[in-house]
């Protein structure tokens, strides 16, 4: 081992550390996202929300006692008690913003928010002392309390939840509901103002205004509460509780006598109590749903993130060590690594197995197409990660922690190497492999089809595919890689192709993919040679023995048809030759190789997939061979 | 080159996991032609012969929906990711192989619960 290779082997694990790091840090924030919005969520519902509440039903409570006392005439230290009330609650809100600064990162619109009430709450004391100079009225002192009950309410803002959620959609409704109850509250002071002013016709035509608001709120809000809060509701209108405020309210807009000022507070009084208890109770069970929903997906988070995390570190850690002993190695110009690198690389697999576990467990659930790509963009990152440390463990001469002893499906196989390689899209894989592979060559096989079609994707264009398919040999089979490359000049063909049959000692400049190839199919006793293609390009064939593969009954619902030997290249002609020029992995049918049923609803034994050409992106449906 | 105290460390089999990852199967696909609902019903067109060149997931998903599958029953049975069923069972009806059925086209009248949803929906409009 010379210098030059243990450069390239330092470049190429942290390629691979920068790779994986990647790796977990899109998978940590796919899982931590909505974690993160229903704590913050959540957060802002404890921190400011409930304070914003308590301030809410104070400023209320000091507003009609006010307005009240001003219609009097009594003296404004009847109202001590209800404005110590207010304050405690006003200490409250600076308390939880106090918090929340803290706690939420970029909690940015929601403090924003919290701050301007802040502002609008220092007005109280102004308002309080002109009351008590005898300077307002009991309209104007009424309305100097409803702006800041309404500032107390634009706390709850959409920036609660930056993404949908049901929680943000109740929390909505609740706060709906609330609203519609300070609707009546103001109701309430008014009707308390003007009964003991005498009632005057406008004030009547002005009141009758806000019933009809109050109740058309009420109703919209309503009908927008989560299911347990919509029947807590709907018990409570039907209640004798609300009856004697509806019968008062008629008595209020009808034309005859307005209700006196003690049967109007017995009404009023029950529905504002009854209503408080359904928006708390709606918005407790909203909390606690969910609570339960962030237990869950903060343990889901922490799973991800956490084992990401060690799985990371982990297999840093490994390679770290695994440096070491190769560059010692170097230095002493031995060819093996010894068994402490072997030991630490089967670490490293042990690692990925259990990323790809994981990964395994969360394509599972069911996604959005758009997540659902993410984790198959992580899921092919960690696969490529896992057949270089494979690939380290062969050519050291271990075999890799993953093995088989049944025999394994020649078409898994096919897939698995196709699963390794960058641009996999390119790659077609023909749907018929009537063989099996002996489960101890899997491995060895899947990377070396892997190094060839990787080869074959980088010496052919970017818009053609490059086929793999099985073809019948002797007792054996061939897999042939179909590229649609420039080709290969003879000599460098037969140059290619020593080389394959006879790997040198050391990796010769340029050549580390057949090289690698070579010494994996050495190790499993298949043969690869190298052949120029029907089309053009170039056909690397893959020779399994016998001894390797063994026939399977054609699958149900086939009549039986395999590829002869008399079809050079077998399948692959079949497959198309060219990638859509628009085309990405999402593309949809038009990257589908299925074979419709002719008309008469027999199939075509000679059908030919779309074969579309690069200048023609719109071309599909059935093309059959004339 | 197996050394004896490696086996401890080797996983074999079903243990070693699947041998090609789940996105080959649709070449990392995952927008399926057409919408279809989890609970959508699958089922083989009548007299539909399937043709030689298909993917044994596509060949099974055929077999298996001689009676109507919904598209959650499929996943569990070929014990593949919802995403990637949704995906194949597309690839089939573009070819003509299988036709679905939305859950809500099944003949019963809507009931009280959708019809107060639907009621709810055009409020907040």
């Amino acid at each position: 081992m010379n210098p030059t290779q243990d450069r390239a082997i330092r470049t190429r694990l942290l390629a691979l550390a920068a790779l994986l790091l990647v790796l977990w840090s899109y998978a940590a924030y796919l899982t931590s996202r909505d974690t993160a919005d229903l704590l913050r969520v959540r957060a802002l519902a404890g921190g400011l929300g409930q304070p914003a509440d308590r301030l809410i039903l104070a400023l209320q409570a000091e507003r009609r006692l006010t307005v009240g006392a001003i219609a009097r005439g009594e003296p404004p230290v009847t109202l001590a008690d209800v404005r110590a009330g207010t304050d405690r609650a006003v200490a409250g809100v600076e308390t939880g913003r106090g918090a929340l600064s803290l706690r939420l990162l970029g909690g940015g619109e929601a403090r924003d928010r919290a701050d301007d009430l802040a502002a609008r709450l220092r007005e109280l004391a102004g308002l309080r002392s002109r009351i008590d100079a005898g300077d307002v009225d009991w309209a104007d002192a009424a309305a100097g309390y409803d702006g800041l009950v309404d500032a107390a309410f634009a706390v709850y803002g959409p920036a609660w939840s930056t993404r949908e959620s049901g929680l943000a959609a109740e929390t909505r409704a609740v706060v709906a509901l609330a609203r519609a109850r300070e609707l009546l509250a103001r109701q309430d002071s008014v009707l308390t103002g003007a009964l003991a002013d005498g009632l005057a016709p406008e004030d009547r035509r002005h009141l009758a205004g806000l019933v009809a608001v109050q109740r058309h709120a009420r109703a919209e809000a309503a009908a927008q509460l989560p299911a347990d809060g919509r029947d807590d509701y709907r018990r409570l209108v039907e209640s004798p509780r609300f009856l004697g405020l509806l019968l008062a309210e008629d008595r209020l807009t009808g034309a005859g006598a307005p209700p006196t000022e003690d049967a109007w507070r017995s009404g009023v009084e029950p529905a504002l109590g009854g209503l408080d208890e359904v928006v708390r109770s709606t918005a407790r069970s909203s909390v606690e749903r969910a609570g339960v929903d962030a237990a869950i997906a903060l343990g889901w988070a922490g799973a991800v993130v956490g084992l990401g995390l060690i799985t990371v570190l982990g297999v840093l850690w490994g390679w770290a060590q695994a440096v070491r002993p190769l560059t010692r190695a170097a230095s002493a110009a031995t060819a093996a690594p010894g068994a402490f690198f072997l030991q630490l690389t089967r670490r490293n697999q042990a690692l990925l197995r259990a990323q790809l576990d994981l990964l395994d467990e969360m394509e599972r659930r069911d996604r959005a197409p758009e997540d659902a790509a993410d984790l198959f963009r992580l899921d092919h990152l960690a696969t490529r990660i896992r057949r270089n440390v494979e690939k380290l463990v062969t050519l050291a001469g271990g075999t890799p922690a993953r093995r088989w002893r049944r025999p394994v499906p020649l078409l898994d196989v096919a897939r698995g190497a196709m699963a390794e390689v960058p641009d996999y899209e390119r790659v077609l894989v023909a749907p018929q492999w009537p063989w099996e592979l002996a489960g101890p060559a899997a491995t060895d096989v899947v990377h070396l089809l892997a190094e060839l079609i990787e080869n074959a994707l980088a010496f052919s264009p970017a818009n053609t595919t490059v086929r793999v398919s099985g073809v019948p040999a002797g007792h054996g089979c061939q897999v042939v890689v179909a590229d649609d490359g420039p080709g290969l000049p003879a000599e460098l063909r037969a140059e290619l192709e020593g080389l394959l049959a006879d790997p040198p000692p050391d990796v010769p400049p340029g050549r580390a993919g057949l090289y690698a190839a070579a010494c994996l199919a050495a190790r499993c006793g298949a043969t690869v040679s190298l052949r120029p293609g029907r089309r053009g390009g170039t056909e690397a064939v893959v020779d399994l023995p016998a001894s390797l593969v063994t026939p399977v009954g054609a699958p149900a619902g086939s009549n039986g048809r395999v590829p002869q030997p008399a079809d050079r290249g077998g399948a692959s002609d079949q497959l198309p030759a060219r990638t859509r020029p628009s085309e990405q992995p999402s593309a949809g049918p038009a990257t589908v190789e299925i074979p419709a049923a002719t008309a008469d609803g027999r199939t075509d034994p000679a059908y030919v997939p779309p074969a579309p050409t690069a200048t023609n992106g719109e071309t599909r449906g059935p093309l059959r061979r004339p | 080159m197996d050394r004896s105290g490696d086996r401890e460390d080797a996983w074999y089999d079903e243990d070693a996991g699947p041998v090609a990852r789940p996105y080959t199967l649709t070449r990392g696909r995952t927008v399926p032609a057409g919408r279809l609902d989890l609970i959508a019903l699958v089922v083989a067109r009548p007299g539909a012969v399937v043709p030689d060149g298909l993917f044994p997931e596509h060949r099974e998903i055929v077999r298996r929906c001689r009676q109507p599958l919904s598209v959650a029953e499929i996943s569990a049975v070929l014990d593949l990711p919802v995403g990637t069923v949704r995906v194949l069972v597309g690839d089939l009806v573009e070819a003509g192989l299988v036709e679905t059925r939305e859950p809500s086209s099944l003949g019963e009248r809507p009931s009280m619960e959708l019809l107060t949803a639907l009621l709810a929906g055009l409020r907040s409009l």
